[in-house]
């Protein structure tokens, strides 16, 4: 038993070569690296000379007879860059939330003038055929003008101006309303009108 | 405040009361029909005058007396029908509502009713 781990321990002759072999350092082929971190070819130049900072602005403030704090023009500058900071993150928190696509539950179309651009909000009714109703059957000035903030609606739009375009339908429906408010009204007092018209 | 289903029933079947209501009576004759305060004030037709006239004769199916009595809302009445369908089914033809409901569309519309009621009393 002995004999025998004695001998598997022993490398036989040529294993030993092989691992003699290994050991000594072998001459590698060596090849020029022609990007080699060698000294650059131009010499690198001592950087410029700074003044100290704010030499110029003092400068002027004297020749202008004015009184300069660079403490005060830091703290601005830092002021600034912190709204800017501020700012962009509120930008890019607004972008994240997802606009509307069509066929969502509103279900509004998109104006197809923009594919790139997603609106803000789906455009928003039109109200036309009830303005035109209202204009024929109840009453013929406020329902004109009913048709003419109907139409603004879709101008707006497609102006981009969503604020103005909402105010518009909501103006429309108004004057859509008061349109049959006052035919109703002007049916019920028809035959007293008439007789106060005719005196 | 009444759901959407119920005000969407509410409205088809006032639609069809309407209707029914102008297929039996005839509105020159009865006087449930509301009158035009414009003419009676002023003695000129406004755009729609006669519009109910004109419905009554379209329901009874006389073409001749509904022109006369309003031709302007007897040509335009394709498109308010097409207006009303564009308007309910609006999430499955979007593009069909854009047209229809579009600035040109709209501005025409109104310059054709006040033509309609400046030119018929010439």
């Amino acid at each position: 038993m002995e004999k025998e781990e004695n001998k598997r321990d022993e490398l036989t002759p040529q294993e030993e070569s092989m691992s003699q072999e290994l050991q000594t350092p072998q001459e590698k082929p060596t090849v020029e690296d022609p990007v080699s971190p060698q000294e650059e070819v131009a010499p690198q130049e001592e950087p410029i000379a700074m003044p100290p900072k704010y030499e110029a602005e003092k400068m002027w403030a004297e020749k202008l007879g004015m009184n300069f704090d660079s403490e005060e023009v830091e703290a601005s500058q830092q002021e600034m860059a912190e709204q800017e900071a501020a700012e962009s993150a509120q930008q890019a928190s607004a972008s994240v939330t997802p606009p509307p696509y069509p066929g969502t539950a509103t279900g509004y179309y998109m104006p197809q003038g923009m594919p790139q651009e997603q609106a803000p909000e789906p455009m928003p009714p039109t109200y036309t055929l009830w303005a035109i109703l209202a204009t024929i059957c109840c009453c013929l000035p406020a329902g004109i003008i009913a048709l003419v903030f109907s139409a603004s609606v879709s101008t707006k739009y497609y102006a981009r101006d969503y604020e103005g375009a909402r105010k518009a339908s909501e103006r429309t429906e108004m004057w859509i309303i008061a349109s049959i408010v006052l035919g109703v009204i002007s049916n019920i007092l028809y035959l007293p009108l008439t007789m106060l018209t005719s005196l | 405040m009444i759901s959407r289903k119920w005000g969407k029933i509410g409205l088809i079947v006032g639609g069809l009361v309407i209707l029914a209501l102008y297929f039996i009576f005839d509105p020159a004759l009865s006087p449930w029909a509301p009158k035009c305060m414009f003419y009676a004030l002023t003695g000129y037709d406004c755009p729609g005058c006669g519009s109910q006239r004109m419905l009554h004769a379209l329901l009874r199916g006389d073409l001749a007396a509904a022109w006369h009595a309003n031709a302007f809302i007897l040509c335009i009445s394709p498109i308010l029908v097409a207006l009303t369908f564009t308007a309910i089914f609006r999430k499955r033809w979007p593009r069909l509502y854009r047209i229809l409901n579009s600035p040109p569309m709209i501005i025409g519309l109104t310059i054709a009713v006040v033509a309609w009621g400046v030119l018929r009393n010439i």
